[in-house]
Formats: structure tokens, C-alpha cells, sequence
């Protein structure tokens, strides 16, 4: 009972950051912070949402399963930030727009 | 409960769509060939909430993966078109694809309700013939035993198109690592973490074939993935010289040999004995994963290479 309202209460917050995350994308000016809010709202909605479903998962290799998705997408969407962040020119018009 | 299950299902195909307009419709390259990898995205969660995990498998590593690698390396080429302008899609005949895929949409639509409600399948034929076909899963056997004949055709057609493309390389040499000037160091990092991760990963999805979803196509594509990782940091990624060409015809010719002992030693073309059906499947499988995931490498390195080759040469 406990488990399940826990479970509950960390994917509605994981889901929370990822609107945060979205409405980041949506209003922010410039390309940087942007990726700012996408990299770190999403992967902390992401590893909230993780830890809700290893609570419901009951068996220890799912549990360890997602943990490794979890890793894996931490490390893959900190690279791809790294790069997108290097690869726009500051007077590229697609990387600010207010 | 149902509602909810229902409203998602809405929400999934209307994003669908939307990203598939989007990715056809963007007037900027680079954001169009990202659409396309959220279109791939998308769609495998589609085939994963129909119930059909193996598609959804390839389609996430191939359509998100080698296909949208492919089409960003493509785009990251050519920024601007070859009169200077910014690389903006053309809008002339795009009303009469339009009207064209209307009615063609219409048709199939047409077409799949007239279908009958309750059509038998052929899953209960499969679950009777499972045990002697020497694996456990269904998709499995079906694509590697009972319907082998098909996917002959289709590692042939794989390796033809991969010897096609990169037998346009320029130079008339293969290189076996795609140009990488100046490698930042997180994605070299990150290749040196995640290339024997994805290694282990595809060995496991390839013996995993036998008893649930996955097999040499998944494996294949997933290695293939890795080895466009190693290319984009200047790592050797793919076989030297012979080596290169024997890998690619590895899959078809095993696949041949395997067709030839069949029909002239044993009970017909590509039929497997119960005995040594699980073995055979497994050896074969083991060999098309390294030919796939050559074929699909090469095709990037080859086009990466030509692509920024051009691009280098074009008029500035």
C-alpha cells in the first residue's frame, strides 16, 4: 500500500519535471538555455519516473534493467547536449529567437 | 482505465501524424532529419503498445538509429545548397504528392475496414509446429524456419544494396573509419563507455532470439550502431580490405550453403530437422548479425565519406 502510493507520487513528480522540461523548450530564448532546461529537467523527470517503476517492478532484473536504461540516457543526452551547444555559431539565427 | 488506455492511444497517432508532417514539411534540413528520428521513436512505441515487441525493437534501432544517423550525416553535409542559400526544401508538385497520398491513404483505409472481423491468422499453425521447430519463439521461428526462403531474399537484397553503395566510394577505396577532424571529448568518452555495452547487449538480444524477442536483425543493426559510433571518432570501424568483402557475403553465402545442403542432402529446400534445427538457426543467425551489421556500417561510412567529400569540393 505504502509502495504503491509511493510509486504514485514519484512518477506524477518525474512527469512534472518533464513539463517543466517541455514548457523550458517552449518559452525560453535561446538555444542554450533551452538545452539547459531539456538536460536537466528530463533527466531528473526521468529518474524519478525510474524509481517509481522499480517499486512497482517486484523482480530485481527488471530493477536492474531500468536502472541501466536510466544510466544510459543520462549518458547518451549529456553528450548530445555537449555537442549541440558546441556546434551552434553565436550568431546562428535558429539558436535565439526570443 | 480503459479511457485512459484509449485517450494514450489517441494522443500516440496524433503525434504521429504530427511529426510525420513535420518531418516532410519543415522548411529546415537539419530540423526536418530530427523529426524523422522522433517519427521512429514514436512509431515503435506504436508497434510496442500493438503487442509486437520484435518490430518495435527494429524499428527504435533502425529507424531512430542507423537510418537517423544516416539522414543528420546527410543533412550536417550540406548545410547550405550549392547556390548559397540556406538548404531549404522546394514546394513546387508537393499539392500533387498530396492529393496523390490522399488517395492512396483512402484506399488502404477503405480497404482495411472491408477486412472481416474476426480473420483466423496464422498463429494458432505457428503454436502447433512450435516444438519441432527448434526455438521457442514464434516471430523466430517463423522468420528463420517455417519462412526461411523469405529471408534469404532479404539478407540478399541487404548485401546487394550495401556492395552497391560502397562500391560508389570515391577514390575506389573503402576507408575504414568516416572523417573525424576534432573529436570533442564527451562523445569520445561516451564511445569508450558504450561500445562494449552495446557489444554485450547485441550478443545478448542474438542468443535471446530463440526464447522472446530479438534475433540476428535486431543484434545485427544494434552492432551496426556501435560501429557508427567508432567511425565518428576516427576508430577503425569496419574490416580491413578482403576482410570487408567477405563479411558482407558471409550472411548470403551461409544462407546459400545452408539451402544447398537442404535441398540436395536433406528433405527439401530449407527444410530443418527437428535434431539439429536449434543449432543451425543459432550458427546462421550468428553469421547474418556480423554481415548486417557490416552492410549498415559500411553504407554510413561510405556516404558519410562521399557526402563530405562533395561537399568540400562544391563552389564555395
Amino acid at each position: 500500500m505504502i509502495a504503491q502510493a509511493a510509486s504514485a507520487v514519484l512518477l506524477v513528480a518525474g512527469c512534472a519535471f518533464f513539463a517543466a522540461g517541455t514548457i523550458g523548450l517552449l518559452r525560453f530564448p535561446s538555444l542554450h538555455t533551452r538545452l539547459h532546461a531539456l538536460t536537466k529537467a528530463d533527466n531528473l523527470g526521468l529518474g524519478l519516473i525510474m524509481a517509481g517503476l522499480i517499486i512497482q517492478s517486484g523482480s530485481a532484473a527488471v530493477a536492474a534493467k531500468l536502472v541501466a536504461i536510466w544510466a544510459l540516457a543520462l549518458l547518451a543526452s549529456a553528450t548530445s547536449g555537449h555537442l549541440l551547444a558546441r556546434g551552434a555559431e553565436p550568431d546562428d539565427p535558429a539558436a535565439g529567437s526570443p | 482505465m480503459m479511457m485512459a488506455a484509449t485517450a494514450f492511444d489517441l494522443v500516440l497517432v496524433l503525434a504521429l501524424l504530427a511529426s510525420a508532417g513535420l518531418a516532410l514539411f519543415l522548411p529546415r534540413r537539419s530540423t526536418a532529419a530530427v523529426m524523422f528520428c522522433v517519427f521512429g521513436v514514436l512509431l515503435a512505441t506504436l508497434w510496442a503498445r500493438m503487442a509486437a515487441p520484435d518490430v518495435a525493437l527494429a524499428e527504435a534501432i533502425l529507424g531512430a538509429g542507423v537510418t537517423g544517423a544516416l539522414l543528420i550525416d546527410a543533412v550536417t553535409a550540406h548545410p547550405k545548397a550549392p547556390d548559397g542559400s540556406p538548404a531549404v526544401r522546394r514546394r513546387t508538385h508537393w499539392l500533387a504528392i498530396a492529393t496523390l497520398a490522399a488517395v492512396i491513404a483512402v484506399g488502404i483505409a477503405a480497404a482495411t475496414l472491408a477486412l472481416p472481423d474476426s480473420a483466423p491468422g496464422l498463429a494458432e499453425a505457428v503454436e502447433e509446429r512450435l516444438g519441432s521447430s527448434g526455438v521457442d519463439h514464434p516471430v523466430t521461428a517463423v522468420l528463420l524456419n517455417f519462412r526461411g526462403y523469405d529471408t534469404l531474399l532479404e539478407v540478399a537484397l541487404l548485401a546487394i544494396a550495401a556492395l552497391a553503395v560502397l562500391s560508389l566510394a570515391p577514390g575506389g577505396e573503402m576507408p575504414v573509419a568516416a572523417e573525424a577532424l576534432d573529436v570533442p571529448a564527451p562523445l569520445d568518452a561516451l564511445t569508450r563507455l558504450i561500445v562494449p555495452v552495446v557489444v554485450l547487449f547485441a550478443g545478448w538480444l542474438l542468443v535471446a532470439g530463440s526464447t522472446r524477442p530479438g534475433g540476428a536483425f535486431q543484434s545485427g543493426v544494434l552492432l551496426a550502431g556501435a560501429m557508427i559510433l567508432l567511425a565518428l571518432t576516427g576508430r577503425p570501424a569496419l574490416p580491413p580490405g578482403s576482410w570487408l568483402r567477405l563479411a558482407l557475403v558471409a550472411g548470403v553465402g551461409s544462407y546459400l550453403a545452408l539451402s544447398g545442403l537442404t535441398a540436395s542432402g536433406g528433405r527439401g529446400l530449407l527444410v530443418l530437422d527437428e535434431e539439429w534445427a536449434g543449432f543451425a538457426i543459432l550458427a546462421l543467425e550468428t553469421v547474418l548479425t556480423a554481415s548486417i551489421a557490416v552492410a549498415l556500417a559500411g553504407v554510413f561510412v561510405a556516404s558519410s565519406r562521399s557526402s563530405r567529400l562533395t561537399a568540400r569540393e562544391a563552389p564555395r
